[in-house]
């Protein structure tokens, strides 16, 4: 299965495996707090501050990236603790 | 000056102008949902027909302390007159307006009945979340 193909589920999974063995041990801890866009087709990727700026420098470099985004040190990158909105696990 | 009134539900609602990749500017209701860190959530038809690509897969911890996987996409938003870069989480539900976007805003109610709900600048403020980012959500 190609990059292209995956399912959220599927991309969060191969980017979650390409940040632990690859990139968390070059940013943690001392980049706590900044965001990491990589694209999980090649690998490439792009830590900044801002999660907008940091994606659209990726996606300058690379316009057909496959995105998958980590905030480091913290377990996700947004939080809701209200019922307003939810989502279909796919 | 953004005017917006509580809803049947009991909801605290608001017009926001959200732009589609043409440029073309969409009127959308969205809920003020202060436990949700990130700017906006809108339905997928909604992101399908403002036509905002390529989406980015990020994490977002839910109310049970769950880490789910969910779609985000860059957007643009017309706020307090002024364009405003905007992550969009893409969810079921109701589309929903966060503090990143609200991040820098005077947001009064009255609690009563259809009650007025206005949100204006802070004087003060430097008009967005700290990096332009959502809020950090802390390790559980």
């Amino acid at each position: 299965m190609t990059t292209p193909e995956m399912d959220t589920e599927q991309r969060m999974a191969l980017g979650k495996e390409i940040y632990e063995t690859r990139i968390r041990h070059l940013v943690e801890p001392h980049e706590h707090g900044k965001y990491v866009v990589l694209d999980i087709t090649t690998g490439d990727y792009v830590m900044g501050p801002d999660l907008g700026y940091t994606t659209h420098e990726l996606l300058t470099r690379r316009p057909d990236a496959i995105l998958y985004t980590v905030r480091i040190g913290h377990p996700a990158v947004f939080r809701l603790r209200g019922p307003k909105i939810w989502w279909n696990k796919q | 000056m953004i005017f917006g009134s509580i809803d049947d539900s009991g909801d605290l609602t608001i017009p926001i102008r959200v732009l589609d990749a043409n440029g073309h500017v969409h009127r959308i209701v969205a809920v003020v949902d202060t436990g949700f860190n990130g700017h906006i959530s809108l339905l997928p038809h909604q992101i399908r027909e403002l036509r905002l690509w390529p989406p980015q897969s990020v994490a977002m911890a839910v109310a049970n302390g769950v880490i789910i996987s969910v779609n985000a996409y860059s957007g643009v938003v017309i706020w307090q007159g002024e364009r405003r870069p905007v992550e969009v989480i893409e969810a079921e539900g109701t589309p929903t307006v966060g503090l990143a976007l609200l991040w820098g805003s005077l947001l009064a109610v009255e609690i009563t009945e259809h009650g007025a709900v206005t949100i204006s600048p802070l004087p003060s403020s430097e008009g967005s979340a700290p990096g332009g980012s959502p809020a950090p959500v802390s390790p559980e």
